[in-house]
């Protein structure tokens, strides 16, 4: 991911505690290429994360927010992913309607097994951020 | 369920004192919320409680004040008014209230509402160009015509809810008359505290004429949403747009302070969460070469897209409190369209319909996650 580093670009990935950030755990033990620009931030479930997080995640210098959680049914709090599903919805629809590159907030599910999930998942994200370029908000 | 009528002969205004007065001696309300005029001039919401200062009321002052749902939320948040209480409110304002009573900020088992027909009301900064008896006359004329009052701010012209009345008990009609205002009782509650006032009764004929007004009203205003929507349009112009928008905010947070929507006692922007190191917002500054103090307005304001837009029932009174004079509303607006387009979501429309992030379903929105 030279081209990436190049760029300095940064994405925040906010991982659940129980499936997603144990999947990038088993990423790194199974020694699967993560992009360096992917930071990682544990919350105890994904619908920890506060959309105005996001924002302010944005704002203040990621060009991208990764949001992962467990799979539909498989929450460890039962429904949280639920109502995770809902906030980001609401989230791109608003920068989407603002004209604000809703393209740079991505929901994912990845289970604790799923080290290769999460490697696939954050190298295309990176790509995907990587042809958007520098986020125009940090500017703001 | 029977109508009735008042007549007037300057204001509306005397109409719906002249009924809080006759439901004060009666003892069917023991007290009334209403705007109301102050020793010093100043227009204010107010707790009434006797009919002889109902002379002081200007339940439908011309100019923006406030959202009642605010004041009448804060008085009944710890639990219901002792006695039962007239609430005099416009359409806007019931739809926040019932936003409010979703999320028990609210207690209204002793609260009677009354919805006032509303032709729009003109921004709260006074301009010179003003007399109010002038104001009387423009307000008759569009009730009259069924349009906006001159002068208007643009939410008002723009409001397609206008004659929603769900969550109010009466219905005050002005729509079609000049003359009277009549009352439609549209609850058990309304109904019961309407009889035995000796008022005269509304005829059909005149109950369908306001329907008519009322209609042409609604067309009207489509009409100028439908050319709002057309023009307004960020998707289009990039990120800078937005950006520019609120290029004046000076970030005082009044806009937040007024919304009823806003009903959190201690905002989120306020608290620690947004406090940080300033070791590390020094690092972040060397990185970025500049950062704004505290932050970007932009964050404050998508932050609190994010957290009410949903519940916006489209008042303006943010913009109404702008000290920059930034429209405000315009764009929480738009942005509360396509949100509450999102989750199928009227504020305020339905007392039964719960606010869309504390609901799911277990098959929806797949499209988000890839």
């Amino acid at each position: 991911m030279s081209d990436l580093s190049e760029q300095k670009l940064t994405i925040v990935a906010f991982l659940c505690n129980w499936c997603s950030y144990t999947g990038a755990d088993l990423a790194g033990t199974l020694r699967l290429e993560v992009p360096d620009c992917i930071k990682v931030v544990r919350v105890m479930c994904s619908s920890r994360v506060d959309p105005a997080l996001i924002v302010r995640t944005l704002i203040q210098g990621a060009d991208g927010v990764l949001v992962a959680g467990c799979h539909p049914g498989d929450c460890h709090y039962q429904k949280g992913n639920y109502y995770t599903r809902r906030r980001i919805a609401m989230l791109k629809t608003i920068l989407a309607t603002l004209g604000l590159q809703p393209e740079r907030v991505k929901l994912e599910w990845i289970s604790a097994s799923e080290g290769m999930k999460f490697s696939k998942v954050t190298k295309e994200f990176a790509q995907k951020i990587s042809s958007l370029g520098p986020n125009p908000l940090k500017k703001f | 369920m029977k109508n009735w009528k008042i007549e007037i002969k300057d204001c509306y205004g005397e109409a719906i004192r002249e009924l809080t007065s006759k439901l004060m001696s009666h003892s069917k309300i023991r007290a009334a919320i209403m705007l109301s005029r102050s020793s010093a001039g100043r227009i204010e919401p107010v707790l009434v409680t006797s009919t002889e200062l109902l002379e002081m009321t200007r339940p439908l002052y011309f100019r923006f004040v406030c959202n009642m749902a605010q004041p009448v939320s804060r008085l009944t948040r710890l639990g219901p008014l002792p006695e039962p209480t007239l609430v005099v409110m416009r359409p806007c304002e019931i739809r926040s209230l019932v936003e409010l009573k979703k999320i028990n900020q609210v207690n209204d088992s002793n609260l009677i509402i009354l919805g006032v027909d509303c032709a729009g009301t003109l921004p709260a900064i006074k301009t010179n160009d003003c007399s109010t008896n002038n104001h009387h006359l423009k307000l008759k004329d569009a009730f009259e015509k069924g349009d906006v009052i001159e002068g208007g701010r643009e939410v008002c012209k723009r409001c397609i809810s206008a004659a929603k009345f769900e969550g109010a008990d009466i219905i005050a009609g002005m729509f079609g008359f000049n003359d009277r205002v009549i009352f439609l009782p549209v609850s058990e509650r309304g109904n019961d505290i309407m009889q035995d006032l000796n008022l005269k009764e509304a005829s059909q004929e005149e109950i369908t004429h306001r329907k008519e007004i009322v209609q042409k009203s609604v067309k009207i205003r489509e009409e100028a949403y439908k050319k709002w929507l057309s023009d307004f349009n960020f998707a289009k112009e990039g990120p800078g747009a937005i950006n520019s928008y609120f290029s004046s905010c000076k970030l005082c947070r009044a806009c937040s302070e007024i919304c009823p929507a806003c009903y959190c006692k201690q905002c989120s922007f306020k608290t620690e969460a947004m406090e940080i190191e300033p070791a590390t917002t020094f690092l972040r500054a060397t990185g970025a070469l500049k950062i704004p103090l505290p932050y970007s307005p932009l964050l404050f304001h998508i932050g609190r897209m994010t957290h009410m837009a949903f519940a916006c029932t489209g008042c303006g009174a943010c913009t109404e409190a702008c000290p920059s004079q930034i429209d405000v509303s315009s764009v929480f607006n738009f942005v509360a369209k396509s949100v509450q387009e999102l989750f199928n979501y009227s504020p305020g429309s339905n007392l039964e319909q719960k606010p869309p992030l504390t609901v799911f379903k277990e098959d929806e929105l797949e499209e988000v996650v890839h």
